[in-house]
């Protein structure tokens, strides 16, 4: 550290100071001017700012009034999370922070739970050259800071009076003598809004039933096109996640509403829905598999999880590799000729004549046969049945989950949250058993590769067999349990709770 | 949070100069730095253009009477704050001793401190006292101005003995030279023989130096003023030894 550097700012852009938009320009004498007697401005330094505003790609810092900014003053870095009763400010290194775990602890307890799997990003980068001035009262005490900001090319200047520690009154009476100048008007400081995701479309009981689907599918491409980018650059398993349920729930649309919309257009895109849903599965099922991997450590016995840690690093090649495929799928001429065709049809469909079925009476009647699938269904598996009948009767459950989500806004959503809870406990059961067969299968195959490909020690693989133990385990315990959540399901109140929300179609 | 006590036993030998240009390196380095006046006479206080008036004196602050945080004062630096003493600190050894744990008590008052300084530097009065028992209790690192004289190593290791005999404490020591006069002989011979006797005494020297005197002119560490003055630049080397 050379000793000659100028101090860093550790309270830029902290709360408890005071920020202001000008109209024209504001001049260090202007400032001086409107001091109240006694005290003085004196120019401290002249520097360039830049603030990076991060959060996830929803928001999910800014709905819950945090706000996140990496600051750079010069050469010096500091990460600010203004938030209440107060803000934490941290040098920083060069790089922007990623995950909850590469912030400082006391930052990454504030937001690690509320970031989950996703990672942050830049959300807005503003650079500003800034003159500091300080604020010295009658005996050259430094009681405040004034920092006239703005951007390099061209744009609004902004004032900020910050508060010094001890002397908070006395930079809001600066704050104030400067307000009375009329071309300051306050402003809140700064904060990053959310990107807003793609907004649901509005849905009524009374539209045609073939408009309604259409918004639907349309929303549903909004959301496959939102995440592509972040899919791509993959910046965190969320983004290929959302665009895969955003895909099923397409294909399960078009299966459920087929009797409303054109042969021809489903005909046309069932199978491309497919295809884009098949190309997406490899990167996500390592992406799965390597979420899952710190419990697997978890459940080894004490010591030996870190026998996996050949398996992560064979993961984390394959993943890379899947992603980079996947990427330049989602970037092929096939997708634009899909989205192209595809937005076409819909704006057809969009434009088409109102025509009976009315929107509320199809869905009841969709979700009831739905709902028809999976009782039969249900009712035939005993005991002695092959586990794919059990797969099988997933998809349907699954069927009707996305058959309530996506019409969700033409049912009351007091009796549409409880059927759905009653959904989610059957699909819990039936995801747990068809999870641990998938996933001790896809161990086994990675078992097999880590022998063939790389010279893994034993530990690794007794590690692995000891989990397809584990896996089967709970399969056992899954499939023991079915017959009674399954006969909760269909008991005759959940039945009546179904036939009240589609206003009693069977 | 790291806590770096500037103590020796002896008064005059630059404790407070050395604590106020640590203190302004570290902020300058972009820590969020708090500087602690614990001296009655207050001479951080003075330098950094604080008043020295505690409200409610040292007794509310050792008391918990009144958090430490709300006693803090921005200095003229960014990123420099300093908690100031005044004439009420004389007692401090009276307000500790009012406490259940006197030795661990300073270390208890910042604590609450820890997510808003990233380095605590301590100016100590001189003496052996409760304060300077507790103060080395909270401290990670103690800096000790030695200056030259018949008598340094047989205060250094009265220094040692004090640190050791409080068994829980084990900060680092880190010794330097402070206001060296090369044209005497007994300083240079001191200088290049100590190191060699004590492992925690490291050959940097400042020297005896006007510009270490202008700090009360200027109201500023030398470090700020006069950067590239010898004394200047030995702080910082001794702000890289004792940061590393
Ligand atoms: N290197 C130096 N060269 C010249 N004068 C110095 C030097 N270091 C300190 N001084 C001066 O010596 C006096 C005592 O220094 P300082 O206050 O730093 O010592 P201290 O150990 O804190 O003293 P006290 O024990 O009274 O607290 C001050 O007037 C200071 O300006
Ligand atoms: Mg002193």
């Amino acid at each position: 550290m050379p000793p000659d550097s100028s101090p860093a700012s550790s309270r830029l852009a902290v709360s408890g100071g005071r920020d202001f938009a000008v109209s024209g320009a504001l001049k260090p004498d202007d400032v001086q001017r409107l001091l109240p007697p006694g005290l003085r401005a004196e120019p401290e330094r002249r520097t360039k700012l830049c603030r990076v505003w991060l959060d996830t790609v929803d928001g999910r810092l800014g709905k819950r009034g945090l706000t996140l900014v990496r600051l750079s003053d010069g050469a010096k870095r500091q990460l600010v999370l203004d938030a209440e009763p107060r803000s934490l400010v941290v040098a920083t290194g060069e790089e922007l922070p990623r995950w909850a775990a590469d912030l400082p602890p006391a930052m990454a307890a504030r937001v690690s739970a509320l970031m989950g799997l996703r990672a942050l990003i830049p959300m807005r980068t503003v650079d500003t050259t800034a003159v500091v001035l300080r604020v010295l009262d009658a005996e050259e005490k430094t009681i405040g800071r004034v920092w006239l900001e703005r951007p390099p090319r061209g744009g609004a200047q902004t004032v900020r009076v910050d508060h010094l520690r001890g002397y908070e009154r006395h930079a809001d009476r600066v704050a104030k003598a400067l307000s009375r100048d009329p071309r300051l008007s306050p402003i809140p400081s700064l904060t990053a809004g959310p990107t807003a995701g793609p907004r649901r479309p509005t849905l009524t009981r009374d539209q045609a039933a073939t408009h309604a689907v259409g918004l639907i599918l349309g929303h549903l491409f909004d959301v496959i096109e939102a995440n592509i980018e972040g899919t791509s650059a993959a910046i965190d398993t969320e983004f290929l996640h959302d665009l895969r349920v955003a895909v099923r729930r397409t294909r399960s649309a078009l299966k459920l509403t087929v009797d409303v919309l054109p042969a021809r257009f489903v005909a046309r895109f069932a199978g491309r829905a497919r295809w884009l849903g098949d190309l997406t599965t490899p990167a996500r099922d390592l992406d799965v598999m390597l979420l899952e991997l710190p419990t697997m450590q978890a459940a080894l016995p004490d010591g030996t999880g870190a026998d996996l840690e050949p398996l992560r690093d064979l993961l984390r090649e394959r993943v890379a590799t899947e992603y980079a495929v996947l990427g330049r799928g989602l970037h092929s001429v096939r997708i634009r000729q899909f989205a192209s065709s595809y937005r076409a049809e819909l704006a057809a469909i969009a434009a088409s004549p109102a025509r009976a079925p009315l929107a509320g009476d199809a869905a009841d009647s969709w979700a009831a046969a739905a709902l028809q699938r999976v009782l039969k269904r249900g009712a035939r598996i005993t005991p002695a049945s092959p586990p794919e009948l059990l797969h099988d009767l997933r998809k349907r459950c699954k069927e009707l989950r996305y058959c309530l989500e996506l019409f969700e806004p033409l049912w009351d959503a007091r009796d549409l949250g409880q059927v759905i809870d009653e959904l989610k406990s059957l699909q819990d059961n039936l995801g747990m058993f068809q999870d641990s067969e998938v996933q001790s299968e896809m161990l086994r195959h990675w078992a097999e590769e880590l022998a063939t490909t790389r010279n893994a020690p034993t530990a690794t693989a007794i590690a692995i067999g000891r989990l397809t133990v584990h896996l089967e385990a709970s399969q056992h315990a899954a499939r023991a349990e079915f017959a009674e959540r399954f006969n909760r399901f269909g008991r005759p109140a959940n039945r009546a709770r179904f036939a009240a929300l589609t206003g009693g179609v069977r | 949070m790291k806590v770096i006590a500037c103590y020796a036993i002896k008064g005059g030998v630059g404790k407070t100069s050395t604590a106020v240009n640590l203190a302004y390196l570290a902020a300058a380095e972009g820590q969020r730095t708090l500087l602690w006046d614990l001296d009655p006479q207050g001479a951080a206080t003075f330098l950094f253009r604080v008043k020295p008036k505690v409200r409610g004196g040292a007794d509310a602050l050792v008391r918990r009477r009144r958090p430490l945080a709300d006693a803090v004062k921005a200095t003229d630096f960014e990123g420099l704050d300093l908690l100031p003493a005044d004439f009420s600190y004389r007692n401090m050894d009276l307000s500790l001793d009012a406490t259940k744990s006197p030795t661990r008590r300073i270390a208890a008052l910042l604590k609450p401190l820890a997510s808003d300084y990233d380095v605590v530097v301590l100016d100590c009065p001189p003496s052996v006292s409760l304060l300077s028992e507790s103060v080395v209790r909270a401290a990670d690192v103690i800096v000790v101005p030695i200056v030259p004289s018949a008598l340094s190593l047989r205060t250094f290791d009265q220094l040692l003995e004090h640190l050791i005999a409080q068994s829980k404490a084990k900060p680092r020591v880190v010794g330097f030279f402070s206001m060296v006069d090369r044209r005497k002989r007994q300083h240079r011979e001191v200088v290049a023989a100590l190191p060699g006797h004590r492992a925690q005494v490291h050959a940097l020297v400042v020297p005896a130096a006007t510009v270490v005197e202008q700090m009360g002119l200027e109201r500023a560490p030398v470090a700020a003023f006069a950067p590239k003055s010898e004394a200047a630049r030995t702080y910082a080397q001794l702000w890289s030894l004792v940061s590393g």
